[in-house]
């Protein structure tokens, strides 16, 4: 799978709408002004994932992801350093009294699958209703590991560590906060022609 | 007024109860999975349903559908930060009343309540 410049810009744009929409959404949340990256783009083969991330492998993240289905298949992930959840989940519920009898851990844990949860699905929802398909996104699944090791065992497993996955990331930080965290959609290669064929259509109908 | 929230998610019931504008009087119950939001909205009467949607037992549309076939009369309004048009239609086709789009705030909520005089 190769991009060439027009086909990467068209997705850095379809990513560009997403991952603002996302970035609306965390200000919302955690009332702080989100400055956001222009999304990257990049063809990698699945057993080089994590080298294009701007995270150490053996770091240890949180990572909130979803399955995507439907028109496009593929996976999103929000990612954040584990030492920044706290700060995240304070500034998400700090003024919220926790119920009696709810460990803190396990709420942290729930509160920050609600926060990707949010994050996903709004990008997501945007870049879907832009080119008028449907993405069936899964469950949230949280989980607590360094990036190799979500690579490996979240993006492996069904497929050839040898083919190409398109990866539109980019980095939103909460600027009070100094908290950061990564978006990143990974999508296979027939997902990714489908997209730009979806893209092609659009741009000959405006025209 | 009782509003029963259906969400999987206890931090989304409390980021709802948190941004409950304080001249709003309602009681508000909470159901986390498919049969406590069954018997809730079967036994306990609520004047409005708010659905999550992404929720891993069955999405909250499908579980609006179920309920209108259990003759559930609540105006229903669904709460979800997937606000894809596919959904949305969706909504409108099984005679949601609205939807609100997450993370909500108070000033959300506020006009979810001035539509909800307009409903009743």
């Amino acid at each position: 799978m190769e991009l060439g410049a027009q086909e990467s810009d068209a997705l850095t744009e379809i990513a560009n709408i997403g991952v603002s929409k996302a970035a609306t959404q965390l200000s919302q949340l955690l009332k702080d002004v989100i400055h956001m990256e222009v999304p990257r783009i990049a063809v990698v083969p699945i057993n080089q994932l994590g080298e294009v991330l701007d995270i150490k492998p053996e770091e240890e993240v949180v990572c909130i992801y979803q399955d995507l289905d439907g028109h496009f298949n593929g996976k999103s992930f929000l990612v954040f350093h584990t030492s920044e959840c706290n700060q995240l989940v304070n500034a998400l519920i700090g003024t919220i009294d926790i119920p009696n009898g709810t460990e803190i851990k396990v709420f942290e844990h729930e509160a920050m699958t609600e926060i990707g949860n949010i994050i996903i699905s709004s990008c997501l929802s945007v870049i879907a209703n832009v080119l008028d398909v449907t993405i069936e996104l899964s469950v949230p699944n949280y989980i607590e590991s360094n990036i190799h090791d979500i690579v490996t065992r979240y993006i492996n497993v069904k497929d050839d560590p040898a083919d190409h996955l398109l990866v539109l990331r980019a980095r939103l930080t909460a600027a009070q906060r100094n908290v950061s965290g990564t978006i990143m959609i990974t999508l296979s290669g027939d997902t990714v022609e489908k997209m730009l064929s979806r893209i092609s259509d659009l741009t000959r109908e405006l025209h | 007024m009782k509003i029963l929230l259906i969400d999987d998610s206890p931090t989304s019931v409390l980021l709802f109860k948190a941004n409950m504008p304080e001249d709003i009087e309602c009681e508000i119950i909470s159901a986390h999975k498919v049969a406590s939001a069954v018997e809730a909205a079967t036994e306990q009467d609520p004047d409005l349903i708010i659905f999550d949607y992404n929720m891993p037992e069955m999405n909250g549309l499908d579980l609006a559908e179920s309920l209108l076939k259990k003759e559930v009369k609540a105006p229903f309004v669904l709460c979800t930060a997937n606000v894809q048009q596919s959904v949305i239609d969706k909504a409108k086709a099984i005679n949601f009343k609205s939807v609100i789009e997450k993370p909500v705030n108070e000033k959300k909520i506020s006009q979810l309540f001035e539509d909800l005089k307009l409903w009743n």
